[in-house]
């Protein structure tokens, strides 16, 4: 391989077709003189060789019916294949390598003729993609080698995983919740698929390692929980932002939570209707919160007589748990509601510390999640710990300032253009790369960026799982009992 | 008859000593820096001569010849070559030659041979010894005059080595030779074409020499020989005038101009003497190979395939870095090498 050329971080190299085989996103190291620059690999081109359009019409012609064959002393033949064929390899300079670190301050320019181009070992991508911690979290290979993230990258970070349907999404995001669970950390999976339940299995049908920290909460089944552990300002939420109750009305619900619980001394949702019926107001108002509490009932996930507390079964939760929230089976303005609660309370049982910072997997979160709650999560719910790991095949639909801050993305394929436009602008290196590498991305494999890998972007096969990755109702009994008998 | 087709064992042994002698000269004392040519030097030159202006005598009005395609099947075999400058210095010129066999089977089924490209290195002082038999004292004005007089000898050693091979190695074929089957005392060895017609005949080959570059004036001579009613296919034998026209030559063959398609120019043909009815040898051809542009396929393939592509130059280039030679682009230094006047004779 030679450099032919360098515009601006872009180097265009010139190779020859019989040497190794590249990929987009490979590494290579180019060695002069005791330094060593690296450059990432972002696209193959044939090489604009002089004359092959031409040798080319001149065997397009006449291929079809002459059989040729040549004595060639100086076997050329082979050579002119070769040349004909050269690649152009375009890579990005990702930095110089000093001292095992990666500087891209260093001002340095190999010389094109004596430079010698290679592929990067494995153990170097290894050492300069590592950050810092040492819970490793082995999630496949890259050019031959294993690649390992570490779980303090991920801590106290925003994470997206985005990509086609179909592509790996899913399943990284399990390995990575699997590994989090087993270094101690607690999650929480907006699970929209039911497919997380899967984890508690070993693909021969055994139960894995960490089906014993593994607590599914299927809405209206064994998660219900009580207005009271609700509270006002949760219920205002849910009533103005999931069924868009006008202010005067969300004021008349507040003077009817407060006699109910003056007269009863306990909230109940039998108790608020009984109230709101009776008590003077007027009447669209009346009809307005009615039908909407008519509604709520329906949901089955308020229950008077409950006693589930999320913070009693959060605060039970030893070392390392998966709290997975099956939404699957759950409406879409039950969902809503279900998040609704949920992220109100983790919120201020974080303030008040009464819990340790989780970690927090959303799936397809735009489907739930409503739009102020976007930089609540990133800003203010980061502080206080929850660590969200968004996961979608839509990225357009998460917010740019969400990608500005993310701290770490895994982007699967996306051929759409639109979507890698959006991709490109919003995440941290730069356009061409993730337009060029994205693209062309076979299904398992993803471009991972940011600090989990050292802020050396690199493609990622990801390593398969022992256990059961998909979703499959058959086990939801299963898992079940697992709950109950932490309730025991 | 059937003809096999020659293996290509048989055509590498064929060629080995040609090849030894292309070995020995990369050996000798290579310059290890040389020049590239500059494209506007490149001219790739044809063993034929240049164009040819005829003065037709008013007295003697030439024969002319109906050609009626025959339809008869016939092997056809076409014979091809080319040669470049790839790079020189002051001492020497690299030379690189390859040729083309085209073998058209009367099943229409095409197959080419592809002979070279072979290198030599030239200087004044190994040309003698390269040479052997066949060196004739030459003189020229200047290296480059040496150096383009170098690459026609070389040209002209491996096609007839070529066209040799073909007339020993096929059998009842028609054999289509580029350029003419004239000798004249400033080629090397008049002889062997006289070798190569003999055994064609042995062989119970027909030849036709098609020249690419004498393209004889047809508007003219059709004018002066009152052409205009005659419809193509024709020939018309110009042996005569081409004998009163050029002393220093000797016609191995007669001399035709064929005309063979409307709209096409005329190109100049030679059939050996011993053909009795040359019309009914180009009706052979017409009747066995498409004519493009008047020309016969099989001709033009053998061209395409022997002719140096840009991408056989940048190859030849690369082995010659890989047997340590440097290959520069000349820029100013050409000049330096070529303009002292240094004539002399080797
Ligand atoms: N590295 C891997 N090894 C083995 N199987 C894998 C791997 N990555 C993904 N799979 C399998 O490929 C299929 C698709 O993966 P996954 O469900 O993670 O895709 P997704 O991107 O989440 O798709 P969707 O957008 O539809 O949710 C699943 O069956 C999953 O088990
Ligand atoms: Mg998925």
């Amino acid at each position: 391989m030679k450099i032919l050329a360098k515009n601006g971080d872009t180097l265009e190299i010139l190779a020859n077709p019989e040497e190794e085989i590249l990929e987009r996103g490979d590494y290579l190291t180019i060695e002069d003189g005791g330094k060593t620059l690296l450059a990432q690999v972002i696209d193959i081109e044939y090489a604009d060789v002089p004359g092959v359009l031409e040798d080319a019409l001149r065997e397009l012609s006449s291929e079809d019916f002459v059989d040729s064959s040549s004595i060639d002393p100086y076997s050329l033949g082979s050579v002119i294949a070769n040349i004909r064929d050269a690649r152009l390899v375009i890579a990005k300079v990702r930095g110089v390598v000093m001292n095992g670190e990666l500087r891209n301050d260093v001002l340095w320019l190999p010389s094109r003729f004596r430079s010698k181009i290679s592929k990067t070992p494995p153990s170097l991508i290894m050492e300069l993609s590592k950050s810092i911690g040492r819970r490793n979290i082995l999630i496949g290979e890259c050019m031959g080698g294993w690649i390992s993230i570490t779980a303090e990258a991920l801590d106290g970070a925003l994470t997206i995983i985005t990509g086609k349907k179909e592509m790996g999404k899913s399943h990284l995001a399990k390995m990575l919740v699997v590994n989090l669970v087993e270094y101690g950390a607690k999650v929480m999976v907006l699970d929209i698929n039911g497919e997380y339940v899967g984890l508690s299995r070993k693909i021969d049908g055994g139960e894995s390692e960490i089906s014993r920290k593994l607590f599914i909460l299927t809405p209206g089944e064994n998660f219900r929980v009580s207005l009271s552990e609700t509270g006002l300002r949760t219920m205002l939420d849910i009533l103005k932002y999931v069924y868009e109750t006008p202010t005067a009305s969300l004021r008349e619900f507040s003077r009817a939570w407060y006699i109910v619980e003056k007269l009863n001394g306990k909230i109940s949702l039998r108790g608020l209707v009984e109230a709101i019926s009776k008590i003077q107001m007027n009447e669209s108002i009346r009809d307005a919160l009615l039908s909407r509490l008519q509604s709520i009932e329906s949901l089955e996930f308020f229950n008077d007589s409950g006693d589930f507390s999320l913070q009693e079964f959060l605060s039970k939760l030893s070392y390392g748990a998966a709290l997975i929230i099956d939404l699957s089976k759950t409406s879409p303005q039950g969902r809503r509601v279900v998040v609704e609660y949920l992220l109100s309370k983790l919120s201020s049982m974080l303030k008040d510390e009464s819990i340790p910072p989780l970690f927090l997997v959303a799936e397809e979160a735009h489907l739930y999640l409503r739009e102020t709650y976007w930089d609540d999560l990133v800003t203010r719910m980061r502080h206080i710990g929850v660590f969200p790991i968004f996961v979608t095949n839509q990225p357009d639909m998460i917010p740019d300032s969400v990608y500005r801050q993310a701290d770490n993305i895994f982007i699967f394929n996306f051929t759409n253009d639109s979507d890698l436009d959006y991709l490109a602008k919003a995440s941290r290196v730069d356009a061409e790369t993730v337009k060029k590498i994205v693209k062309n991305l076979p299904p398992r494999r993803c471009l991972v960026i940011g600090k989990v890998v050292n802020d050396l972007p690199i493609v990622v096969k990801t390593r398969s799982l022992p256990l059961v990755t998909m979703g499959e109702t058959k086990l939801y009994f299963n898992v079940e009992k697992t709950y109950l008998s932490l309730r025991d | 008859m059937i003809q096999s087709q020659p293996q290509l064992q048989l055509v590498e042994d064929y060629f080995k000593a040609f090849y030894e002698l292309s070995r020995q000269s990369l050996k000798d004392n290579i310059d290890l820096k040389m020049y590239t040519i500059p494209s506007e030097d490149l001219m790739i030159e044809y063993l034929d001569e240049s164009r040819t202006n005829l003065t037709l005598d008013d007295y003697i009005s030439p024969s002319i010849y109906k050609v009626n395609p025959i339809k008869d099947k016939k092997e056809i075999v076409a014979v091809d070559t080319s040669s470049i400058r790839i790079a020189e210095s002051s001492r020497g010129v690299i030379i690189a030659v390859k040729g083309a066999v085209i073998h058209k089977r009367t099943n229409k089924k095409i197959k080419c041979t592809v002979i070279g490209p072979f290198l030599f290195y030239v200087t004044k002082k190994n040309f003698r010894k390269l040479l052997g038999e066949h060196y004739k004292p030459i003189y020229s004005r200047d290296r480059y005059e040496f150096y383009r007089y170098s690459q026609k000898i070389f040209a002209e050693i491996l096609e007839r080595k070529i066209q040799k091979y073909v007339a020993e190695i096929f059998k009842n074929t028609l054999i289509l030779f580029d350029g003419s089957l004239t000798v004249s005392d400033r080629v090397y060895s008049p002889s062997i074409l006289e070798e190569i017609l003999k055994k064609c005949l042995e062989n119970g080959n027909d030849v036709l020499a098609f020249s690419k570059t004498t393209s004889i004036d047809l508007e003219i001579l059709i004018k002066q020989l009152n052409l205009e009613n005659f419809k193509p296919p024709y020939l018309v034998d110009l042996t005569h005038v081409f004998l009163r026209n050029f002393s220093g030559i000797r016609l191995l063959g007669r001399v035709f101009l064929a005309h063979l398609t409307n709209r096409c120019p005329g190109y100049r043909v030679d059939a050996p003497l011993n053909v009795s009815d040359p019309s009914m040898l180009v009706g052979i051809l017409v009747g066995n190979d498409p004519l493009i542009y008047g020309y016969p396929e099989t001709l033009i393939l053998a061209h395409d395939y022997s002719t140096f592509t840009k991408m056989d130059v940048i190859t030849i280039h690369t082995l010659l870095r890989k047997m340590d030679i440097e290959i520069v682009s000349p820029t100013s230094t050409r000049d330096l090498l070529f303009n002292p006047i240094d004539g002399d004779v080797v």
